[in-house]
């Protein structure tokens, strides 16, 4: 019961208070870049959301085989795992794309312009890596065999992407209709929006924490 | 009769008509707002539509020129917000931004000169990839040569130094320059982005070891700020930061504007 109460409030911190957008950074980079056609804002999220699923679940089975396979490597260096995690999703992304263009080519015209930016970006390649750190501490209840653990992380991690860039586009829609000081136009308003956000859910968390 | 008739009858539509009139100016107002500042940050972003790209440097313009607006008037973290979970994650001292600066140098060369030499002729999702890949083997490679002598220095940047290789820094420069350019300006372009990553990154961990030690180089009062290794304090920061480098440039291009006018005008007067 207790392991389970554990893993509800990771999972609903990990979308809120705790999110790896507003907490870590993560996906700032691919936020930032969509950033400049706002047309495609909530397609790229989605896309991006998927994507964290698909890696948590792809570093998973990278991890199980690397286990089959007595392979072990060394835990302090994260490149090597790191490597083989954005190969995997490269794969998968490969096929998919490939998939897509055959069965649903007007579906993929659509999404093909923010493909790669939602692909490779720290969002996706993140997610796996945390996964494989905090799953000790939150997620012992779940044996390790079983991929329910990355799916759930993996969903939770999404939908917290999700959630920042929901409120991310707002911002952005708000500050394109202001009249900013020439200086701030563009990347440093979003900068100093991004970082009250953060600063704000900061303070959420760490009110919680202390409660 | 007939004008009080036509008078009380016109009014509501009249009314109608202003509103709906004004309603269409603050809309039209709005969209032009919008389509402004979309401009704007697609010019001040590196992304730009096709139109606009990065094209081939010119027969004239040398690497130094190349290196300059790599590291200064188009910098990547101030003007193009590339690279940034990296410097929230893992840039907490002047050590590790410098670090981090050696290995951005290394694998933003490798693959630019990939880039430049044979990427030209593939696909955006291909060559992204490719270089993706190409900068974590030689990250991972150059980590594993440095890691018996360096690991305390190595250890603290985490899960974070792999994600150099996607966080937009290497991939961006690839796709809107190196796969244009020649491999020399590709070469210094990414000394350029490399040694503009360094100035953030470096701003930022000197900021943030004052912040949480209190010292810096060993000066200092000890009062500490342990808040301000917050992410959100990295945002603020880089906000205020590409301001005033934006606002410089802003300068910077005036002042010239205005002596490229000066000199004109001196010669029309000779």
């Amino acid at each position: 019961m207790h392991d389970a109460s554990l893993m509800l409030i990771f999972v609903i911190s990990l979308i809120f208070s705790q999110n790896l957008f507003f907490s870590r950074g993560l996906g700032a980079d691919a936020l930032f870049r969509i950033s400049a056609d706002p047309r495609h804002f909530f397609r790229f999220g989605l896309v991006m959301s998927v994507m964290t699923v698909v890696s948590s679940l792809t570093g998973w089975a990278a991890d199980r085989l690397m286990v089959l396979a007595d392979v072990t490597l060394p835990a302090n260096r994260f490149s090597l795992r790191a490597l083989v995690y954005l190969v995997c999703v490269l794969a998968v992304y490969a096929a998919a794309a490939s998939l897509l263009r055959r069965a649903a080519p007007s579906f993929y015209r659509g999404i093909s312009a923010v493909l790669p930016a939602a692909v490779i970006n720290t969002a996706v390649m993140g997610a796996p890596l945390i996964f494989n750190r905090l799953r000790p501490s939150f997620m012992s209840a779940i044996p390790e065999s079983s991929p329910l653990a990355a799916l759930i992380f993996g969903v939770a991690a999404g939908a917290g992407f999700l959630y920042a860039f929901l409120l991310v586009t707002e911002g952005m829609r708000q500050l394109g209709a202001m009249d900013l000081p020439r200086s701030f136009e563009g990347v440093p308003a979003k900068f100093i929006y991004v970082g009250l956000l953060s600063l704000a859910l900061c303070g959420i968390s760490s009110s919680l924490s202390a409660v | 009769m007939p004008d009080k008739k036509k008078s009380g009858g016109s009014m509501p539509v009249y009314r109608a008509r202003l509103r709906a009139g004004m309603e269409r100016g603050l809309e039209r107002y709005f969209i032009q707002k919008r389509k402004n500042t979309a401009r704007g940050v697609r010019r001040t972003i590196n992304f730009r539509p096709e139109s606009e790209r990065v094209t081939l440097p010119e027969a004239g313009e040398s690497p130094f020129s190349v290196f300059k607006d790599a590291a200064f008037t188009s910098n990547p973290v101030f003007f193009g917000a590339l690279g940034v979970p990296v410097l929230a994650g893992a840039v907490f001292t002047v050590r590790s931004a410098a670090v981090l600066t050696v290995f951005v140098l290394a694998s933003c060369c490798v693959c630019e000169l990939l880039a430049s030499a044979f990427m030209k002729d593939m696909n955006e999702s291909k060559r992204t990839g490719l270089c993706s890949l190409a900068a974590l083997a030689v990250i991972a490679a150059l980590e594993a040569a440095l890691w018996n002598g360096f690991s305390s220095l190595l250890t603290p940047l985490g899960i974070y130094l792999p994600m150099l290789a996607v966080c937009g820094l290497i991939t961006a420069r690839c796709e809107t320059f190196a796969s244009r350019s020649r491999p020399l300006a590709a070469l210094a372009d990414a000394a350029g982005t490399a040694v503009g990553f360094g100035l953030a990154a470096f701003m930022i961990g000197a900021a943030r070891e004052y912040a949480s030690s209190g010292y810096l180089f060993g000066i200092g009062t000890g009062r500490t700020a342990p808040a301000l290794g917050s992410t959100f304090f990295v945002f603020i920061m880089l906000g205020f930061a590409a301001a005033a480098a934006q606002r410089t440039l802003y300068m910077h291009l005036v002042r010239r504007r205005a002596g490229r006018r000066g000199g004109k005008g001196e010669r029309s007067g000779a």
